[in-house]
């Protein structure tokens, strides 16, 4: 029943908007040649940005007002929010953390990514495949998934326990020492770092894949020209195919760099923002679902937004400029 | 080229335009078997709990005039905030936190206008069990189904063939404790905390124990309510025989840091193992829920009522403590409708009929009404649990359920982690979930 009704859902509204189409279309039609040249694009372009607007820019601006308000009267408190959230100690520890997360994860995805896309290179086409499939793999996996398959890592037994826990079966067979808890060092933010590698492992196949392609495009004439110039590897990768595909490192650099501001899956499901991992978006749901209070996740999300908005506009105009210059 | 490009872009926008207005007319209505009303329940259990539940209801529902369906979400919170806030509320919500319910008695209808007589209801209940969900004079929320968590579970044979005595005191239980340490037998207590998002909740309920029973009644509630900070001297005294139970070394098996990331469900295992260097320990402190969780030769061992190997018995008060008492919790049941065939359901789900269609089976119920016809429960714990009930002085509902979600599920369960984990001193945890307090 609730199927036939989903599917009569999905049919009517495709036969809607078919139809909304269609009509906008002979409408423009009617007109003469000049307009409909005028008005045709709109035509097709005016729903998508009449949706964006409606789900898009009328939240965003939403948020922005509900992060002035109270949660639990509605009335304007100023910036009292921010104000609360910038004094409290593990607020700023949650800042911290995505600062590290920002910082560590983009760039060791590109510097992995690119290394086993230079090293495949020099395999035969056969190995290669071989490799880089092995490594795009973890790109399949969603989030979630990962987040599970690494609780087994980390996952500590108390002492006497069996050890199912990867890492820590390697620790106490080696040493014969007691288990240790991983996850819960904050030393040197160590349970951070360990949420990061995973991030890495599941980013470095999408940024070898699109290097791997870069340095392909190479055109092979300006690498025998550095040969016959007598240039070592080194300087042929520093000097001559890094600045080739400089556009593309830029290109996932960002994009990775924008997904881990973002972060939120992976240290909800491993750690669930305690043992002072806590990062944005984690601190978003716990305000908004466990604390009720949607003046202050509305914060945390302008926060957010906030420091995504630079590094957007960087990649919009990186693009840009990858588009001149073609 | 041109052509083409036009119409995938055509095709794409079309698809794009038609999941977003299908969202819009999704949510049909679909009726429950021919004439009757559907009286829609959410709640937090889900699995065999909630088969039950649904068998119960199925049961007593026939021939009433009404379809009950029960679903169940174990993100119950995030749902439930989501559907009141888009005004699409089921009938009837079951809360295991009070603090949820009173977020939203702004949508809710209060009890009293279902026909439900809130004193007659209330008067084999505990005491403060009607008070629970009672808003600026209204009821908007009483329990259906409650659980004690002052039990400590202890392996009996284990006990024996250590010539141990089951603890009747606190210092008969510190005893017990210096001695298991001094025997070299293994650890006093297990104790887990983690539990995903929620690490930390195990922490709230060791806490709430002891300042119920140092502070008593009055001060518990004024705990709750935030006029008795987390940093005065009576909380500070609870943490300290807490810290003195479990934190002091040697207490549980790789200290702190291992109860911070073993899971609360698998710490019980342990009782079950022997030697100290498997890690035996030989008390845990946990609510009546936590049987669901042992290991499966152990649970159909409780199932066959035979208790060799798992038996409770009540957490000791101290000597210089106000009041003895049980703490516990409880699942509320919430209405957002008033017709008729809701107001039939909520009076069953709160009344002391409730259960006897099947659901006492389940090991996780117990009957908010001290009078409930014991016989029916399955599990030889809920019918101690109940004793428990009937015979202790005061009640403790669950401070941390009741406490704002910002405290209560929030920053009591990451800073008493850190305490745990020694990530923070006491002071500073407990100064911290101070500062997180909202100003009413």
């Amino acid at each position: 029943m609730q199927i036939l009704s989903a599917l009569a859902s999905v049919a009517g509204g495709l036969a809607v908007s078919f139809l909304v189409y269609l009509g906008l279309n002979f409408i423009v039609g009617k007109t003469n040649t000049r307009w409909n040249r005028r008005l045709l694009p709109y035509v097709f372009i005016g729903p998508v940005l009449l949706l964006l607007l409606g789900f898009l820019v009328y939240p965003t601006i939403r948020t922005i007002v509900l992060s002035f308000v109270d949660g639990t009267t509605n009335k304007f408190n100023g910036f009292t929010n921010y104000a609360s959230l910038f004094n409290s100690g593990d607020f700023l520890s949650t800042l911290l953390n995505n600062f590290l997360w920002i910082l560590v994860v983009p760039a060791f995805t590109v510097v992995i990514g690119l290394g086993v896309a230079v090293l495949a290179d020099r395999l035969g086409p056969k190995r290669e495949k071989t490799f880089k499939s092995i490594i795009f793999f973890p790109m399949a996996i969603s989030f979630v998934a990962a987040a599970t398959m690494w609780k087994f890592m980390y996952t500590y037994d108390a002492p006497g326990q069996p050890q199912t826990g990867l890492l820590n079966a390697i620790w106490t067979g080696l040493t014969g020492a007691d288990p240790i808890a991983w996850i819960t060092i904050d030393a040197g933010r160590l349970n951070s770092f360990l949420l990061m590698i995973i991030v890495i492992w599941l980013n470095a196949g999408y940024a070898m894949v699109l290097l791997s392609a870069a340095i392909k495009g190479v055109p092979e004439e300006t690498l025998e020209a550095a040969r016959i110039d007598g240039a070592t590897d080194r300087q042929i990768f520093f000097r001559v195919v890094a600045p080739q595909i400089q556009t593309t490192i830029v290109a996932v650099f960002v994009a990775v760099l924008i997904g881990v501001m973002k972060i939120f899956d992976i240290v909800f499901a491993m750690t669930g923002g305690t043992y002072n991992t806590n990062v944005l978006g984690v601190e978003f749901i716990n305000q908004f679902f466990n604390f009720n209070n949607p003046g202050k996740a509305s914060a945390v999300v302008v926060i957010l937004m906030l420091a995504v908005i630079p590094v957007i506009i960087y990649q919009v105009r990186s693009y840009r400029n990858q588009e001149a210059l073609r | 080229m041109r052509l083409r490009n036009k119409a995938v872009i055509a095709a794409v926008v079309i698809v794009g335009t038609s999941v977003a207005l299908t969202g819009c007319s999704s949510a049909g209505s679909s009726g429950g078997a021919a004439g009757n009303t559907l009286v829609k329940i959410s709640g937090g259990f889900t699995a065999a709990q909630a088969t039950a539940f649904q068998a119960d209801l199925d049961k007593w529902s026939k021939g009433k005039g009404i379809t009950v369906k029960y679903s169940g979400s174990t993100n119950f919170q995030q749902s439930i905030v989501t559907s009141v806030k888009a005004g699409n509320p089921p009938d009837i919500a079951i809360y295991p936190q009070p603090g949820v319910l009173k977020s939203q008695i702004s949508s809710m209808k209060p009890l009293d206008t279902l026909g439900v007589d809130v004193a007659a209801v209330t008067a084999d209940e505990p005491n403060g069990l009607g008070d629970i969900g009672k808003f600026n004079g209204k009821t908007y929320g009483l329990p259906y189904s409650i659980n004690v968590k002052s039990l400590v579970w202890f392996n009996p044979a284990a006990f024996k063939a250590r010539g141990y005595q089951v603890p009747t005191t606190d210092a008969e239980m510190v005893a017990l404790e210096k001695k298991i340490v001094s025997d070299g037998a293994g650890y006093p207590w297990c104790v887990g905390i983690e539990s995903g998002a929620a690490t930390g909740w195990a922490m709230t309920d060791w806490l709430e124990e002891y300042v119920l029973r140092y502070g008593g009644l009055t001060n518990y509630k004024d705990w709750i309510s935030g006029k008795l900070p987390f940093s005065s001297d009576l909380v500070k005294k609870a943490a300290a025989k807490v810290q003195s139970e479990i934190l002091a070394d040697g207490q549980v098996n790789g200290g702190g840091k291992a109860m911070a990331t073993t899971n609360f469900g698998k710490a019980g295992n342990q009782l079950f193992v022997s030697g100290k260097a498997q890690g035996q320990c030989f008390m845990m402190r946990q609510g009546t829920f936590i049987a669901d969780f042992f290991p499966d030769n152990i649970k159909a061992e409780i199932a066959k009522k035979d208790t060799t190997n798992v038996n409770v018995f009540t957490l000791p008060t101290p000597s210089d403590a106000k009041t003895t008492g049980t703490l516990g919790g409880g699942d509320l049941v919430g209405a957002f409708n008033t017709n008729a065939s809701t107001k039939k359901v909520v009076q069953y789900l709160v009344g002391k009929e409730f259960g006897t269609n099947g659901y006492a089976s389940q090991a996780i119920f117990l009957s908010p009404h001290t009078t409930f016809d014991s016989s029916l429960y399955s599990s030889p714990f809920q019918a101690a649990a109940q004793k428990a009930v009937a015979d202790a002085k005061i009640f403790g509902f669950d401070a941390s359920d009741q406490m704002p979600g910002a405290v209560g599920s929030g920053t009591e369960w990451t800073n008493l982690t850190a305490w745990v984990t020694g990530q923070k001193t006491l002071n500073a945890a407990l100064s911290d979930i101070d500062a997180s307090f909202p100003k009413q």
